[in-house]
């Protein structure tokens, strides 16, 4: 007979838990329940559950464990406990999007991601906060949410990150297993940084938006959070593929297969030595010269390199404010936009509708360039390293457009502004736990040309098989 | 695709600072000045976006794909 899970399992790889399903050390249902306490119990206290699944998750994994018994296997992720952002419809769930506007909001469709885990097996156990409409208005408090600031398990009296806030300390306090987040501008690598676990942002078009709140239409990623690279491997090749009710899927799938790849040691890594001098604090430098040098043990050549000479943020900036703000102007039209928590936000949104033609046609003319410019850059490198965030998580009450961490500034371009060139570009990037400052974690940044995610999955194995910074786990109350 | 200024754009782009330096004073007390402040930025943006000179057949990077 089946016993109850150990509390071990709360921080164990997807790979790990499939398999003690498979030997019926424990049932789907019992660790579904498991991670359903858990997140209940703890969800709250990092402000990181926006809403419970229990009672279909339960049902789920009645299921699963049917399907086991029957040796009806679907994968690495049947079974596995999981939750998403909330800005994925689920049918008949509250989805929020983090916005006070939109709290009564029930969608009656399943977004096209939540339809592939259900697919895959993944029982979905509830849905996580996140900054109110993915922060698209650009906001100046972390208690930008409906759900109130999310809260980092290292330290609660430090921010989780953005917009993906939920999933960042959820993953990281062992709610769940693995989570699905989404990134427009940093909204996956920012919280898996400041909470320490891998985040996967995949090439723009690889998962599809079917079902997901719009910032971006053109910058809009999903992508999975978790425990180690591999993990996030699993989660990719169940969540990609083509959907045609998408407009910017790339009819592509994803297929997990890191071994296929050429050897590190024939990889060029692209860094640049200046992005070190961004960063103000000493021991986080540290950290971060001590990754590099893991890096460099791995047998890939180390390359100094620098992004072409593009105004990164000014497009980014422009492309999103448009963008975003088109997407919300009937809330903005009809006032409920005063609803939203963060003052900033909500005249940045304002703020967007008013940005001309002229510049939204300029900034996407500019990226196209871009786009070039750095596929010339991956002729000579394989991948480009450089920190996720240059700081450790920021204070809950500090203005975030006004942080004491603020990078100094460099006149040196080097990779400082490698957030907004990949997203830009449509880029696939891993963020890997890479040490602790103070700490607080930190994470170090892996981007490669589209539809090259093995090659960051696989150089992140073999970082995370000679570290264990993903492995710590916070002292949870 | 470089970064020549012409004497106009010049004049945008410097005009635009000031608005930046106000902001970076003291925290918007009311949403008026945070729009002012946002309307401040997307000009600052505008006129660093005009100093980039790119080619006449550059076309926008619309159905985008990686």
């Amino acid at each position: 007979m089946a016993k109850s899970p150990a509390n071990d399992v709360f921080f164990i790889p997807l790979t790990e838990l499939n398999q003690r399903l498979q030997t019926k050390e424990f049932s789907a249902v019992e660790l579904t329940k498991a991670f359903c306490d858990r997140l209940e119990k703890l969800g709250p206290t990092y402000n990181a559950l926006a809403h419970s699944l229990r009672k279909s998750a339960l049902n789920h994994a009645k299921d699963v464990d049917r399907e086991i018994k029957r040796g009806r296997l679907r994968g690495p992720l049947q079974g596995i406990p999981c939750a998403v952002k909330d800005l994925l419809n689920v049918a008949g769930a509250p989805c929020t999007w983090g916005a006070k506007p939109f709290a009564n909001q029930k969608p009656d469709e399943d977004a096209t991601v939540i339809k592939k885990l259900i697919n895959a097996g993944a029982i979905l156990t509830g849905k996580l906060s996140m900054v109110e409409l993915a922060g698209g208005g650009g906001y100046r408090y972390a208690a930008a949410s409906l759900q109130g600031p999310g809260l980092n398990p290292w330290d609660k009296s430090r921010w989780s990150g953005g917009s993906s806030s939920g999933p960042g300390s959820a993953v990281a306090a062992g709610l769940i297993s693995f989570a699905i987040g989404s990134e427009t501008w940093g909204s996956i690598l920012t919280p898996s940084a400041f909470c320490g676990v891998t985040g996967l942002r995949p090439t723009y078009g690889y998962v599809s938006r079917n079902g997901a709140m719009a910032l971006s239409w053109t910058m809009d990623k999903i992508g999975p959070m978790a425990r180690s690279a591999a993990d996030c491997g699993h989660i990719l090749q169940a969540i990609s593929g083509g959907d045609e009710e998408d407009p910017g899927s790339a009819g592509k799938s994803f297929f997990y297969a890191p071994q296929f790849q050429k050897p590190i040691s024939e990889m060029r890594f692209g860094f640049a030595p200046s992005d070190l001098d961004r960063i103000a604090d000493e021991e986080s430098r540290k950290v971060f010269v001590s990754a590099l040098e893991v890096f460099r043990s791995l047998g890939a050549k180390m390359v100094e390199t620098e992004l072409p000479d593009f105004p990164y943020n000014a497009v980014a900036s422009t492309i999103i404010g448009a963008e975003g703000s088109s997407v919300f102007e009937p809330l903005i039209a009809d006032g409920r936009i005063d609803q939203l928590a963060d003052q900033r936000q909500i005249a940045g949104l304002k703020a967007g509708l008013e940005i001309p033609a002229k510049d939204y046609l300029k900034a996407m003319r500019i990226r196209s360039l871009m786009q070039l410019a750095l596929a010339k850059l991956f002729i000579n490198v394989d991948v480009l390293i450089s920190p996720s965030r240059f700081s450790v998580a920021s204070g809950l009450s500090e203005p975030l457009d006004r942080s004491s961490l603020a990078a100094p500034k460099t006149n040196q371009r080097g990779l400082r502004d490698l957030g907004a060139a990949g997203n830009l570009a449509g880029l696939p990037a891993l963020s890997l736990p890479c040490g602790f400052a103070g700490g607080l974690p930190l994470g170090m940044q892996l981007v490669s040309r589209p539809w090259t995610e093995n090659t960051i999955l696989l150089i992140g194995t073999e970082f995370q098989n000679r570290t264990d910074w993903h492995k710590r786990k916070p002292a949870i109350d | 695709m470089t970064w020549k200024l012409t004497r106009r754009q010049w004049t945008s782009y410097i005009a635009a600072f000031p608005l930046l330096a106000q902001q970076s004073q003291t925290l918007p007390a009311t949403i008026v000045e945070d729009t002012d402040q946002a309307r401040a930025r997307t000009k600052v943006m505008s006129a660093e976006l005009a100093t980039f000179s790119i080619p006449m057949k550059t076309e926008p990077a619309f159905q985008f794909k990686a």
